[in-house]
């Protein structure tokens, strides 16, 4: 049996005509809904406002609405231009439209904005209590599976972060062992030492990368921003890679005219970087370039990483982001890798409102793009 | 000499089982990939064969254990497999779908290995 929670939600009315403002206040305020399927016991608590302007200045004062009520025709800023805006701001409001005369293409137009439902004037109070009914039952059971798949993330943290633990301590044992054995041994066991030692280190490295990737996406890493140029980042990547990259006859090239800052956390930056240099030397040619370009733009920047090794099949382009995903092929075959390294890329990105993406072409080479939005602390 | 085919996607796997069966005199080849492994097949005629059962794709050792059958080549097939214990799987030898003599699980110790190579080997002989 699910305990009942009470939930309040808060609307925001925006119509200039105020007394059906003041009457759809007062239906909601005696309103009430359950949601039984998850326990939970839904009041309202509204906000009148009565032109976008109003509402806008309300949200950028720090206001928080769940649901809005929203006239499309309205002085000054239309229903439109307003779910334009928030959708700029990245505030996502649960909106029911109110209008008169709805016409197909203001319909499509509003429901591609994020609009969820529409409610024709003149309409009942019981119109009223329904329309909303079915977009409480929306909003709480999407609150609800964000909140499981949130659990869930944590009990994935919770779990690989003490098997992490646990598999060091194994690895490390062999790992000195190995190298005790090593001193005394004629050169072909040594080479047997020596790749076992490596694939040592290659588990070490995905219990890294395990870790890294499901504490960034449970939200357990401590984030801390400030003013990072990526010029300079992307140069101390560099130099990690550079004796790999030269041994194999590779070049890399960094193109930034100017410092690229952004408020993000380095940490963060640091396993962008790093993974997407590191992957484009290793998935290189034997003399080939690496191309690693940063850029201000807007309010973030944008970090393309460009190689010029296998290149990509477009089905393989489709699915290299996702977790242990690792393109086999006579190419790619003793190149060792967690298969988590762009998984983790695109998760910070989500992080920062943009996206990590690859252009590809088989035999020519691939070309990573990340795109972040400036980081706020939360 | 008698030959015996590996194929495994992992070099190391490769490596070490070549080490394993040439200290017991015998010709090892390989292949990193199904099909690499088919024209290795053809190319080298070999006596037997040791297949991982992954490699790009979760069971195309299966299939190319398939793929051998289908071509009328009866030669004895040692499958190497760590998916059943990964994977909470239960595959194992079966006449239609997995055509092979043996299926043994990784890890396998050298002595075990080259216990399967000569018994099959020595069961042909005699066939």
């Amino acid at each position: 049996m699910i305990d009942t929670r009470a939930q309040i939600l808060k609307v925001a009315i925006v119509d200039d005509e105020e007394l059906l403002g003041l009457a759809v206040d007062r239906i909601l305020s005696k309103h009430r809904v359950q949601v039984p399927d998850v326990g939970v016991d839904v009041t309202y608590a509204s906000t009148r406002f009565v032109s976008g302007e109003a509402l806008l200045a309300s949200v950028a004062a720090g206001a928080e609405f769940d649901l809005m009520l929203l006239d499309l025709k309205l002085p000054g800023m239309s229903g439109l231009d307003i779910l334009t805006e928030l959708n700029k701001q990245n505030q996502h409001i649960l909106t029911i439209m109110i209008t008169a005369y709805a016409t197909f293409e203001t319909a499509v137009q509003a429901t591609k904005l994020g609009g969820y439902d529409f409610l024709a004037k003149p309409f009942t109070p019981e119109e009223l209590r329904y329309a909303i009914r079915r977009a409480t039952n929306q909003l709480i059971i999407n609150r609800e599976a964000r909140r499981l798949a949130e659990e869930k993330r944590q009990v994935r943290f919770n779990f690989i972060s003490v098997l992490s633990h646990e598999l060091k301590a194994p690895i490390n044992a062999i790992d000195g062992y190995l190298k005790i054995l090593r001193e005394d041994e004629p050169p072909d066991r040594q080479h047997m030492i020596d790749r076992s030692l490596i694939r040592l280190d290659g588990m070490r490295k995905l219990i890294f990368d395990l870790l890294d990737l499901t504490r960034i996406e449970s939200g357990q890493k401590e984030r801390h921003f400030r003013a990072v140029d990526l010029r300079a980042s992307a140069k101390s990547a560099i130099e990690l890679f550079a004796d790999e990259a030269s041994s194999r006859g590779i070049t890399i090239d960094l193109r930034a005219d100017e410092p690229a800052e952004m408020q993000a956390d380095p940490e963060e930056i640091e396993i962008i970087l790093n993974n997407l240099i590191s992957n484009a030397v290793k998935y290189n040619k034997d003399g080939g370039e690496v191309t690693v370009s940063v850029a201000h733009v807007g309010a973030g920047a944008r970090i393309t990483v460009a190689d010029t090794g296998v290149g990509l099949k477009p089905e393989e382009s489709a699915r290299l982001f996702n977790e242990f995903v690792r393109i086999k092929n006579d190419d790619t075959l003793k190149i060792m890798g967690s298969g988590l390294g762009l998984s983790t890329v695109r998760k910070i990105a989500h992080l920062y409102g943009g996206e990590a993406t690859v252009m590809s072409k088989e035999g020519a080479g691939s070309t990573f793009t990340v795109t972040l939005r400036d980081g706020h602390e939360a | 000499m008698t030959k015996i085919l590996i194929v495994d996607d992992d070099p190391d796997m490769v490596e070490a089982g070549r080490i394993v069966l040439e200290a017991k005199g015998y010709e090892v080849v390989s292949a990193a990939t199904a099909p690499q492994g088919l024209s290795v097949l053809e190319e080298a005629n070999p006596d037997l064969m040791i297949l991982d059962v992954m490699m790009e794709e979760p069971d195309d050792g299966i299939r190319m254990a398939r793929d051998v059958r289908r071509k009328g080549l009866d030669l004895p097939i040692i499958m190497l497999t760590s998916v059943n214990v990964a994977m909470g799987l239960q595959i194992d030898k079966d006449e239609e779908m997995v055509p092979v003599d043996e299926f043994v699980e990784k890890p396998v110790t050298p002595q075990a290995l080259v216990a399967k190579v000569e018994q099959l080997l020595s069961a042909r002989k005699e066939a």
